[in-house]
């Protein structure tokens, strides 16, 4: 398990008071997230999508690309390039709402994520946080953040800030071992994280090394943690349990494919002992790969395909989650 | 269910306790698909050990808890009285158990068995069989198995102590030295009147169970007649601190014999099992190490390494583990606790300091 170094800002900038809910039973500004871990699985068009069948359902939302090496959302949304990117923040301080451009879709702006000078791509822990909390404080119903492949820290911690950590995996062992490798890499930092916040972080550190190279649960971590400060272990619990990831299966093919979900939902319960939401499997389909070549997005050049039914049902599972009870269906 | 808590089989598989067959049957095949070889949804997701423990567990909750009989036997001994109870005399004959699913092709147990026996590969144990012997022990659902399976273990004949450490493979040929099985089949060669006894295949009650009080949860009834005392005392009137601390290795080889047995064995709640006190719980219950090994087909060497402690022999934790539950169930013992203490005590040891099984 690889170690990741303590900084919390994100786990700061994440306690924040949750936003109020908007009249009409929405709730403000969700910050949702898509990664996982393996590179050409979709995460770009699962985002691209994601956003407009969001806009279309009526929501204010936008797309930051935040695969910050290798932004390329903006194709997916057959629009060229921004002027302005994320590196502008970082580097002159520009806010973020001035960058988003407007994608031809209502409801619907892009903030593109390119950072073309050299190392911008590893933002400084600084030039991070600003980020960060930039993000925090958009106006806008959805954020949706499309994450680059890997596992570096500021992907992680990008995922972490959302509200809705969405992992998109391929039914194909190279993807589920990358999407497991980026889950576990987000659960411990999010562990670490929690921890130094509450002043056990060398508790949780044993814990979580006391084992060799097999990993602990988090149920193990707490549990350890509990022995001597059992107030800590009891948020540190908590804040596990909200590391709540939204699973999509994306290039489904076989009907064995389909139970690939359910089965990812069960087997990280059982190992992990953590709750994840599956929102739905897309279908493997032509027309997706076709829309990706022609630079349109697939909702829009394909919207009564299999693919593009699946991501506005995904988009419905996603939208459902934040939908008050009351007013739930 | 608490971090802390052993989970039962109807945890393990995420059932209710008071499930049909039916419901059962369904959870065995829904965790076959999630945690079975072929399931890309636990590849990469933890290490091979945590999975083989799990699958381990898996089948042992498909195997006791699809043959209502285990099933209520198995109720009975987490302190749950519940309609498999009811079932299990009438159902017996009708409720087959499923036949376990075929292993992948990178199960152990099928190139185990591939070792053995060049004919039968992938087979699994014919369902009579698993029913007669009661013990359906072999390649489970999830293609492997905690034990070794004996697949053409003989109906009746009488035990054959000198077959060759049978189905060894991989590491588990390297847990058991060869040398030892014949070293110990002096002292020990107890097959009694077990010899003949006829695991007919009419599926009826297993042998033992006619011989052992019903209802039996953890503790053993005493039977009226007192054995010639052994050199350890066994249960003294008062209730005695655990009988703990294994003597170690040299475990007394005393020539118990099986038919001696029947006395008074009383196991406090928190004992902690070691191999003398295992070994002592089978000989109350009069059976030989030859026939718990074809009972529960944990070989035999495995049995005799367990009964003298010697850590070091002994496979790897997570084989170690199916071991001592089979063994428990056979001996009417709670699973979790010998699996728990015995373990345990097994890992305090200096002779089990790596992980994985040493030789020596």
């Amino acid at each position: 398990m690889k170690r990741y170094g303590l900084n919390n800002v994100v786990e700061l900038a994440r306690q924040r008071p949750r936003p109020d809910e908007l009249p009409g039973g929405r709730r403000a500004r969700r910050i949702v997230a898509v990664g996982g871990g393996k590179g050409g699985i979709g995460k770009s068009l699962v985002s691209a999508n994601l956003g407009i069948a969001l806009a279309r359902a009526g929501y204010r939302v936008m797309l930051v690309d935040v695969d910050l090496g290798g932004a390329n959302l903006h194709t997916c949304l057959g629009i060229s390039q921004p002027q302005g990117t994320l590196s502008d923040v970082v580097t002159k301080g520009t806010r973020i709402e001035s960058l988003a451009s407007p994608t031809g879709i209502d409801n619907l702006s892009l903030v593109s994520g390119a950072m073309d000078a050299l190392d911008a791509a590893n933002p400084r822990a600084q030039a991070r946080a600003r980020l960060v909390e930039q993000l925090q404080t958009l106006d806008t119903d959805y954020l949706v953040l499309d994450l680059g492949a890997g596992t570096s820290l500021h992907t992680i911690d990008f995922f972490l800030l959302a509200d809705h950590g969405v992992l998109v995996l391929l039914p194909e062992p190279t993807s589920v071992e990358n999407a497991y490798r980026f889950l576990k890499a987000a659960l411990f930092r999010r562990l670490q994280q929690t921890a130094q916040a509450l002043g056990v972080a060398h508790l949780a550190e044993a814990a979580l090394g006391s084992q060799g190279s097999a990993m602990r649960t988090p149920a193990e971590v707490v549990k350890a943690v509990a022995e001597t400060h059992p107030d800590a272990a009891a948020q540190l619990e908590r804040s596990l349990r909200d590391f709540r990831v939204k699973l999509v299966v994306n290039q489904v093919r076989s009907g064995a494919d389909q139970s690939v979900g359910r089965a990812v939902v069960a087997a990280w319960k059982k190992f992990f002992g953590l709750d994840m939401d599956y929102l739905g499997a897309i279908a493997y389909d032509d027309a997706a790969w076709q829309t990706v070549r022609k630079r349109r997005p697939l909702l829009v050049d394909a919207a009564t395909s299999a693919a593009a039914e699946d991501l506005v049902t995904v988009a419905e599972a996603l939208a459902a989650l934040d939908r008050p009870r009351s007013a739930g269906r | 269910m608490t971090a802390t808590e052993e989970p039962t089989l109807y945890d393990v598989l995420e059932v209710d306790p008071a499930s049909s067959l039916d419901e059962l049957r369904a959870a065995v095949e829904r965790a076959r698909e999630t945690y079975g070889q072929e399931s890309l949804a636990v590849y990469a997701l933890v290490d091979e050990d945590q999975l083989e423990e799990l699958r381990a567990r898996l089948d042992e909750a498909a195997t006791v808890l699809l043959d209502p009989a285990r099933r209520a036997s198995y109720d009975r001994s987490i302190g749950r009285i519940g309609p498999a109870t009811l079932w299990a005399e009438d159902d017996e004959e009708d409720e087959t158990p499923l036949p376990p699913v075929e292993p992948g092709p990178h199960a152990r147990a099928a190139d185990l068995d591939m070792d053995e026996e060049p004919g039968g590969e992938e087979e699994p144990p014919p369902r009579q069989q698993a029913l007669a012997l009661d013990v359906s022990e072999g390649p489970g659902p999830f293609g492997r198995t905690a034990e070794l399976p004996s697949p053409e273990a003989p109906p009746e004949a009488a035990p054959e102590p000198e077959k060759p450490a049978p189905l060894l493979s991989g590491d588990w040929a390297a847990a058991v030295p060869a040398p030892q099985q014949t070293a110990d089949t002096s002292g020990r060669e107890v097959a009694p009147e077990s010899g003949g006894e006829g695991m007919s295949t009419d599926g009826g009650a297993p042998p033992e169970r006619t011989t052992l009080p019903p209802a039996l949860g953890l503790r053993l009834k005493p039977a009226p007649r007192a054995a010639s005392p052994p050199p350890v005392a066994v249960a003294p009137e008062e209730p005695p601190p655990a009988p703990a601390s294994p003597p170690p290795a040299a475990a007394p080889e005393l020539p118990t014999r099986a038919g001696e047995s029947r006395r008074k064995l009383d196991i406090a709640s928190d004992a902690e099992f070691n191999g003398e006190l295992l070994r002592r719980v089978r000989e109350s219950h009069g059976l030989s190490l030859q026939q718990v090994a074809e009972r529960t087909r944990i070989t035999r060497i495995h049995l005799e390494n367990v009964e003298a402690d010697r850590y070091d022999r002994l496979p790897a934790t997570v084989y170690l583990r199916g071991i001592l539950v089979n063994l428990a169930r056979e001996l009417r013992l709670d699973p979790a606790r010998v699996s728990k203490t015995y373990l345990l005590a097994a890992q305090r040891s200096p002779a089990r300091g790596a992980v994985g099984p040493g030789r020596d």
